[in-house]
């Protein structure tokens, strides 16, 4: 997609969240004990089947966060972990691609080493809660501009991108 | 776990009022009803804590936790709080988003705009503010986090450069008030909703509050 289609993207997006939101307005007789939203459900909804890719993202969670140039799991990065494990376990026809990312600060081939590291963090981690090492694989992305979640100069977009993502790639239904 | 820096002051932002405490605990003497007993089912063990676990199936199932279709143009990682609808979103890819019911305390609705999560804590306490002392004594001086703590599991505390806006998304101690308008607290979410968002949260997501003053 070119810069200016992106941005007829966008702006279309937005003017569909503030219809959105004039439409949220009208609905404020509602009892307030009632959802004035009216999303659809994507995917399956509430009826996610168990082992599914959907199932891991919403119920386990794909992506562990760091630190500023720290490859370092902290407490919470390490309770994801346990969860990814776990289900892991259960469900043993997955492989598994961690993705590792860096934020745009410093080089690019800095951030590609730090990326390395994040990804190989959560591998060693994985690998010592029982998943088999030949299901695991590392790839870092840097500070990849088409896999950054947004750029920005400031710790919203940097806390984002200081991440690996736990991608399941054979997606076998169970 | 740090309680002593919860911001004991009161502050004023331009064009918005005062902002008020955000975790005045539901404190009662209890008995607890049968309908209140069949919104738990057992137990969970958690850092050294052990909080109860919500019965699922007595919630009503547009309050759990579901991917759903949301327009949105947020960066994906944003929460956005539309406290009139009483849902918390987590803003994915591809105008997706993790949607999670919520109660809403009085001090939810004084307040809407964006902030970030600049402080989050894991069963956090609560130190009631010497001029709700004054009025409450009745009040514990500090209330350290616990299964009791109104707050719950977890808290994220939204800062708006650099102030602590005294706004919080946090666990709670009565499921069933969620989906509703409650007389106390700010945002509160059940305690495996809280654990999760926390999960998904690190220190400097960006937090945008609908609008809901009309």
């Amino acid at each position: 997609m070119d810069k200016s289609k992106q941005k007829i993207a966008k702006v279309k997006r937005g003017m569909a969240l503030v219809m959105a939101l004039a439409l949220a307005g009208c609905a404020s007789d509602l009892a307030p004990s009632k959802s004035t939203a009216n999303d659809a459900p994507a995917g399956a909804g509430l009826n996610i089947p168990p082992g599914s890719n959907e199932d891991f993202i919403v119920n386990v969670g794909r992506r562990v966060f760091f630190t500023e140039n720290s490859a370092a799991l902290d407490d919470t990065a390490k309770t994801t972990l346990d969860n990814q494990a776990a289900w892991l376990s259960t469900y043993p026809a997955y492989k598994v691609k961690v993705e590792g990312f860096a934020d745009e600060k410093g080089s690019t081939q800095f951030n590609m080493q730090l990326g390395a590291k994040r990804a190989e963090a959560v591998v060693f981690y994985l690998v010592s809660k029982g998943i088999p090492a030949a299901r695991l694989k590392a790839k870092s992305f840097g500070n990849a501009s088409d896999r950054k979640v947004k750029a920005c100069d400031d710790i919203s977009c940097w806390s984002q991108n200081r991440r690996a993502v736990t991608v399941l790639v054979t997606d076998v239904e169970t | 776990m740090d309680v002593s820096a919860m911001a004991l002051t009161r502050r004023a932002f331009a064009g918005l009022a005062s902002v008020g405490i955000c975790a005045m605990p539901a404190l009662r003497a209890f008995a607890q009803t049968d309908d209140e007993a069949a919104y738990f089912a057992g137990t969970v063990e958690d850092n050294g804590y052990v909080y109860r676990r919500t019965n699922m199936d007595r919630i009503d199932p547009v309050w759990r936790k579901q991917l759903v279709n949301y327009v949105h143009s947020e960066q994906p990682g944003t929460i956005v709080v539309d406290t009139k609808a009483h849902f918390l979103y987590v803003a994915f890819e591809n105008n997706t988003a993790l949607r999670y019911g919520v109660g809403v305390g009085k001090e939810g609705f004084k307040w809407y705009g964006r902030a970030q999560v600049e402080r989050k804590a894991l069963w956090p306490g609560w130190t009631p503010p010497p001029e709700m002392l004054a009025r409450r004594p009745d009040l514990p001086r500090h209330m350290e986090g616990g299964p009791d703590n109104p707050l719950g599991p977890r808290a994220m505390y939204l800062y708006r450069d650099g102030h602590d806006l005294d706004y919080r998304l946090h666990g709670t101690v009565e499921p069933w008030s969620i989906g509703s308008d409650v007389s106390s607290g700010c945002i509160r979410l059940l305690p495996e909703h809280v654990i999760d968002l926390f999960q998904r949260t690190p220190v400097g997501t960006k937090v945008l509050v609908l609008e809901h003053l009309v």
